[in-house]
């Protein structure tokens, strides 16, 4: 790790406390503007994780992409699609919300014993690694950027058609029909 | 450090399926999908952290993994719209537009 150790320190119990009512928020607020920003507040909280992760990259994608793009068109479809009447025939509490939560709870817990559990260190890994290439690459990025162009180009590729296809998509269902 | 990121992304998923299976407002399960998403996310570049610091394949699939997700989120909020529009409605559990 080359962050100093008192960053961790200060920053991983308020992150960790904002992740968890973030989360909560989401799930429970019953205005959804609310949970729509609560799911703002869980997204910048991942991306302090991912600089205290060494993930410099990746926190600033997650920023750019999930709270810039995916959060921003998430709150336009919760405005254009606001129901001011809200329909109260609905009952707050069924019976599939009490075994949901019957089974999320035990998923959680069986992963929390699972990971607890495992001697994450007593794992060996032996990989082939590029010696010459790899000790020059110094940050994240530059990591990143040589793997992303060449072992992973085919992928990153075929991203760039899928994105384009789903653009071209959403725009086709979500256009207004034009009566002649 | 490890356990802890870990047992972070094990709560964010598990409510995100709680969230995902009871919402009765469409919105409302695709942004329990996106925290889906993100748990698996904070998953990945865990363990690049922890055990593959030199060859950062955690770290680049989870940023396909955020593409991806962006354009599925895209697409559903479009599907979510058309069927506002047409049904004047965002009650998830009240449609029955799949059913055969």
């Amino acid at each position: 790790m080359n962050r100093p150790e008192q960053i961790y320190d200060i920053l991983l119990a308020p992150l960790t406390l904002s992740l968890i009512l973030g989360g909560l928020g989401v799930v429970l607020l019953t205005n959804i503007i609310y949970s729509a920003l609560s799911l703002g507040l869980v997204l910048i909280c991942i991306s302090l994780f991912y600089i205290l992760l060494n993930a410099d990259f990746v926190a600033v994608a997650q920023i750019l992409i999930y709270i810039g793009a995916v959060n921003i068109l998430i709150i336009f479809a919760v405005m254009l699609m606001n129901n001011p009447k809200y329909p109260n025939s609905a009952p707050p509490w069924t019976v599939g919300d009490s075994i949901t939560s019957i089974v999320c709870t035990s998923l959680f817990c069986s992963l929390i014993t699972i990971i607890l559990n495992i001697s994450w260190f007593g794992i060996s890994l032996t990989q082939k690694s590029d010696q010459i290439l790899e000790r020059d690459l110094t940050n994240n990025i530059q990591r990143i950027g040589v793997h992303l162009s060449t072992d992973f180009f085919l992928p990153f590729e075929l991203i760039s058609i899928i994105l384009l296809v789903a653009l071209i998509g959403a725009i086709t269902i979500a256009r207004r029909e034009e009566t002649v | 450090m490890l356990e802890h990121a870990l047992i972070l992304g094990a709560y964010l998923l598990s409510i995100g399926i709680y969230g995902l299976v009871t919402s009765r407002n469409m919105v409302r399960a695709l942004m329990c999908l996106e925290l889906i998403l993100n748990a698996v996310n904070l998953n990945l570049v865990t363990f690049s952290d922890s055990f593959d610091s030199r060859q950062v394949k955690g770290d680049i699939f989870s940023i396909f993994i955020t593409a991806i997700a962006a354009a599925e989120a895209a697409i559903g909020l479009a599907i979510v719209l058309a069927i506002y529009r047409n049904r004047k409605s965002t009650r998830i559990d009240q449609f029955n537009l799949s059913k055969w």
